[in-house]
């Protein structure tokens, strides 16, 4: 279109006549999307964090029980350790890792105080693939095989009853006949993260735990990963398939706290969407009604000139689209910038508690992609130029004959 | 000779708040092909409304105006804004130029919203600064022309369009007087050079010796014409 030919080289130089609006305009769009960038690339980060944490802490991405179990944790709803058509999809292409568990309330006692809390009998080869439970988060001697002797629990657990590494405790619980069974295990190391496990998760080998429940050969809970966060469903159908007798729920269903807070972060993410868009929206329309208002002498010449009100129309959207295409590109690099620098890892250590409370580990490590880019510059170049649409079409709808020919007089 | 402009019976009646000013109360008035008039009379009487009027900026609330063979009731403003660029030329008070652009470009502008040729365009350009005396300075903005000079580029656009009838509203008016001189001359010559029809709104006594014919407004209706 010709008028666009004409227009464009004007509009551009109107950008430079006007320097310090310009550049507030530019730089206002340029924080609008840089922010939703970085805020995206670190709620992401967020959301992810909050997701790896649920699942190493023992939820992973789903676990297998006996119906019954998740409302009555008892030696009851105990389950036989997974053979046939169940030891296959475990041991199949949907499952990448899994590992079985023994899980029960006990109580312990050291030789000053006493805690209730939950027995794990665990495989620790099995659970170093599944959970945060690997032998480079333990404090002196992690356990080594499913019948090793030994115990390992949280540090603040050991605090609490003041017991040192190799002293014995004493740990007991009620038995499939209803008799409280008791055995003395060696306390060989501590685990290290994990601050709300710590305090009542306490792990021994498979073989203990089933010595001191009396259930040889049977377990409480599986727990399995996925191979990818986005094959979890699939997962779960092969399992269901092949135990239709059994309780198989996804992490979501396991902890909903936590699903909603990784929700949360994805939800936040579109409201400051919103929130952005709507501040830049205002202070650019603002910019183009005053730089309209300002100008309407001039745009009154344009059109004694002859040029027709559709081209006025243009000329001033293509001001706009200027102002807000290099906007755009200054905040998305800005954005890619300041997330790149992040990518090492950003570490909230110094927030201590508070942070892990919301489920997010320490350090984050955002990311960005160019598709995420692509969509944060559409959607505010987009809206940006359906909020310059009034004051253009004001601008346009008239020739504004008082203040051009009657201003002086 | 046919009249290129015909004003019949034009009113226009403008409403601030309250009040109802009548601006034009009915103008009649023929203006023939060549002619140079003036349109004098004292301030508020009804000349700036009646140019936008004829100029096509404006519409009036009763009667209608002819320019060449179009009633311009019977227009749109797509078609009002394309009758500006092809046959009219406006040259107003100050304010003429648009600012980003050079003098030379301010002189095509609407050869180029009429699709001329960039090479043409310039030639013309050149051709026509150097006829209102402005050699050497195709390259100025605006703001580095003095107002004379500025006035002399709006008169340059007006000959580098090849207009038929040429709208001034006060031109003379931010000028002293040896910078009107220069500009009355301009517009004299192209009207017995090139046959343009002239019709200047002034107050300026100067302007009305250079028009050959005077018509005169008082409270928005013509009160001589000769
Ligand atoms: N937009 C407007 N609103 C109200 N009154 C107006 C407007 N434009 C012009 N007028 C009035 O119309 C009359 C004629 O104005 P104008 O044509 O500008 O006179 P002149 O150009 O002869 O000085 C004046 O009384 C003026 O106040
Ligand atoms: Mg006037």
């Amino acid at each position: 279109m010709g008028g666009l030919k004409i227009m464009a080289p004007i509009a551009w130089r109107n950008l430079w006549r006007r320097k310090s609006r310009t550049l507030l305009t530019i730089t206002a769009i340029a924080m609008a999307v840089a922010s939703l960038i970085i805020l995206g690339a670190f709620m992401r980060a967020w959301g992810g964090s909050a997701f790896d944490r649920t699942v190493e802490a023992l939820t992973a991405h789903g676990q297998i029980h006996a119906e019954g179990f998740l409302d009555d944790p008892t030696v009851e709803h105990a389950m036989p350790q997974p053979a046939g058509v169940l030891l296959d999809v475990l041991s199949g292409q949907s499952v990448a890792a899994w590992t079985p568990r023994i899980v029960a309330l006990a109580l312990i006692r050291s030789e000053r105080e006493s805690a209730p809390i939950m027995i794990y009998g665990i495989d620790p080869k099995r659970e170093s693939a599944v959970s945060f439970l690997k032998p480079n988060a333990i404090d002196g001697a992690p356990l080594t095989s499913a019948t090793s002797k030994g115990l390992i629990m949280g540090r603040s657990l050991a605090d609490r009853l003041q017991v040192e590494r190799g002293r014995r405790v004493v740990i007991s619980a009620q038995d499939e006949n209803g008799d409280i069974a008791e055995i003395g295990v060696r306390v060989t190391g501590f685990y290290k993260g994990q601050p709300d496990l710590q305090k009542y998760a306490v792990f021994v080998s498979l073989k203990e735990a089933q010595a001191l429940l009396g259930l040889e050969g049977e377990v409480s809970e599986i727990a399995f990963l996925a191979p990818q966060r986005d094959g979890i469903n699939v997962a779960i159908e092969d399992l269901k398939q092949a135990a239709p007798d059994l309780d198989i729920r996804r992490w979501d269903e396991l902890q909903p706290f936590a699903k909603a807070m990784i929700d949360l972060a994805e939800g936040a993410n579109l409201i400051w969407i919103f929130v952005s868009f709507v501040l830049v929206a205002f202070g650019l329309v603002n910019t183009l009604m005053m730089a309209v208002y300002e100008r309407m002498r001039e745009f009154g010449l344009l059109q004694a000139l002859g040029m027709k009100p559709v081209l006025l129309l243009v000329q001033i959207l293509v001001e706009s689209v200027y102002l807000v295409v290099f906007g755009a590109l200054a905040g998305a690099i800005a954005g890619a910038v300041t997330v790149n620098a992040f990518s090492g890892g950003l570490d909230f250590g110094h927030l201590g508690i508070g942070a892990e409370m919301f489920g997010v580990s320490q350090v984050l490590y955002p990311k960005v992609s160019a598709a995420e880019i692509t969509v944060a510059c559409s959607i505010v170049i987009g809206l940006s130029i359906l909020a310059s649409l009034y004051p253009a079409l004001q601008a346009s709808r008239r020739v504004p004959v008082d203040v051009l020919t009657r201003a002086q007089t | 000779m046919t009249a290129v402009i015909e004003c019949k019976d034009v009113k226009r009646t403008y409403v601030s708040g309250k009040i109802e000013v009548q601006a034009l109360q009915g103008v009649s008035l023929n203006v023939s092909a060549g002619e140079f008039v003036s349109l004098s009379g004292p301030s508020g009487c009804g000349k700036t409304t009646l140019l936008n009027i004829i100029g096509g900026l404006d519409r009036p609330n009763g009667g209608d105006v002819r320019v060449e063979d179009q009633w311009l009731n019977e227009l749109s403003n797509s078609q009002l804004a394309d009758l500006r660029m092809n046959r009219i030329g406006f040259v107003f008070q100050a304010y003429n130029l648009i600012p980003v652009l050079s003098a030379a470009e301010n002189v095509g502008f609407i050869m180029q919203l009429q699709g001329k040729s960039t090479g043409e365009r310039r030639r013309r350009a050149k051709q026509v600064l150097d006829s209102v005396g402005l050699s050497g300075m195709e390259n100025r903005r605006p703001a580095e022309l003095s107002g004379g000079q500025q006035q002399r580029v709006a008169v340059a656009r007006a000959i580098a369009s090849s207009p038929a009838i040429v709208l001034a509203d006060e031109p003379t008016a931010n000028l002293d007087s040896k910078a009107s001189d220069a500009l009355l001359q301009l517009l004299r010559q192209l009207n017995e050079e090139e046959g343009v029809t002239i019709v200047i709104a002034s107050h300026d006594p100067k302007a009305l010796e250079y028009a050959r014919r005077h018509v005169r407004l008082v409270d928005g209706q013509i009160h001589s014409d000769a």
